[in-house]
């Protein structure tokens, strides 16, 4: 059976895209060793999937090289150093989003499908070419969204987009960056808040993790490095409800109160060497 | 908000977060309008034209009508309120 493919967009840029397709691979990948996942950088000319995965060095060919013809699929697929069975197809940092069509990319990833059991496509920020080529192979859509006033607003213009394609591309949503002591203050919009506004089907809710920045500067996908809890918990979570396994939500709430408690331990300790 | 105003609890006032959503939903709303190509102007175009039409069986109350566009989820639903005054004989 081939592959099903499986598309990470959102509109606004710097919401979490890269981020969450990086996790949620490796995630998926370390809870299955039988399953084999590709992942495509569809952001030509600002690639940067394979810097979460601490894969920069590996690359030899690139997308675009592949739908140009200059090499096969197989020489220009990146194997994950950790999980034997995550790749990355990596893409061309020179060119730009015209350097392949949506045709194209939708030869390109029947190929893959028929290699893999699961393609998950990062796609660019904005709406243009970049999320068009994304877009046209795809069966599902996981549309990433901050609470934030923009990147609601941009996600609400991709799902009607999505939704406008004459194939049917079912959309989850994934709430990144929650902070749960703003949403407690009502500083910030809840979960329920930007469920009402967008009206899909939640995947996921990942609260604001600090950690995601040092896991970032090691190339370790925080859902692969860190323990319980977390914005590495919620990925984790989140790669099991795509398996078909339910998950309560994590309890950002609940979390915050050990953050609380750790940056009192902080203060404490401040104090002593002080 | 610092660490005490995080203890204190939230304000009374109406909230950012209210504003933000309010704020929101009606930029949204305009969105899909602008995408539906919808504007204002074929929305009253879209009133008078089904006003004439139905004024052709009732005699209605213009003054009272209301004509809106709804939105219920991610579908919007044309609502039309029209006091009927009168059934015209002959129909």
């Amino acid at each position: 059976m081939p592959g099903k493919t499986i598309l990470f967009t959102s509109g606004k840029g710097g919401v979490g895209k890269t981020t969450s397709t990086a996790n949620i691979a490796v995630a998926l990948a370390a809870h299955d060793p039988n399953l084999n996942i590709c992942m495509i950088d569809m952001d030509i000319g600002l690639r940067n999937l394979d810097i979460q995965l601490g894969l920069e060095n590996r690359i030899v060919y690139n997308l675009v090289d592949v739908v140009e013809g200059t090499c096969k699929v197989k020489q220009a697929l990146v194997r994950d150093k950790r999980l034997p069975n995550l790749s990355l197809l990596p893409a061309a940092q020179t060119r730009d989003k015209t350097a392949v069509t949506p045709d194209q990319m939708v030869q390109l990833v029947s190929e893959l499908r028929e290699m893999f059991d699961l393609v998950l496509i990062d796609c660019p920020a904005g709406i243009e070419q970049g999320f068009h080529n994304s877009a046209a192979a795809a069966d599902e859509a996981i549309i990433i969204s901050t609470p934030e006033m923009s990147a609601v607003r941009d996600a609400d213009r991709v799902i009607g987009l999505l939704e406008s394609y004459p194939r049917k591309i079912s959309c989850w949503l994934i709430i990144n960056r929650l902070r749960p002591s703003m949403v407690k203050t009502n500083d910030m919009m809840s979960v329920d808040d930007v469920l009402e506004i967008l009206g899909i089907r939640l995947l996921g809710v990942v609260p604001e993790d600090e950690k995601i920045i040092v896991a970032t500067n090691k190339g370790e996908p925080i859902a692969l490095s860190s323990k319980n809890g977390g914005a590495g918990q919620a990925y984790r979570n989140i790669a099991m409800r795509l398996t078909g396994v339910e998950v309560p939500l994590l309890d950002v709430f609940n979390e915050k109160q050990n953050i609380f408690v750790r940056q009192l331990n902080k203060l404490k300790s401040l104090i002593k060497f002080g | 908000m610092g660490f005490l105003g995080w203890l204190s609890g939230p304000p009374s006032e109406a909230t950012s977060k209210d504003e933000a959503k309010k704020r929101l939903q009606l930029t949204i709303f305009h969105d899909r309008m602008e995408v539906m190509e919808l504007p204002p102007e074929k929305l009253n175009a879209l009133r008078d034209e089904l006003m004439e039409v139905i004024a052709k069986y009732f005699e209605i109350d213009l003054s009272r009508t209301e004509c809106t566009l709804q939105q219920d989820e991610r579908e919007v639903a044309f609502v039309a309120n029209i006091p009927v005054k009168k059934i015209r004989s002959g129909h």
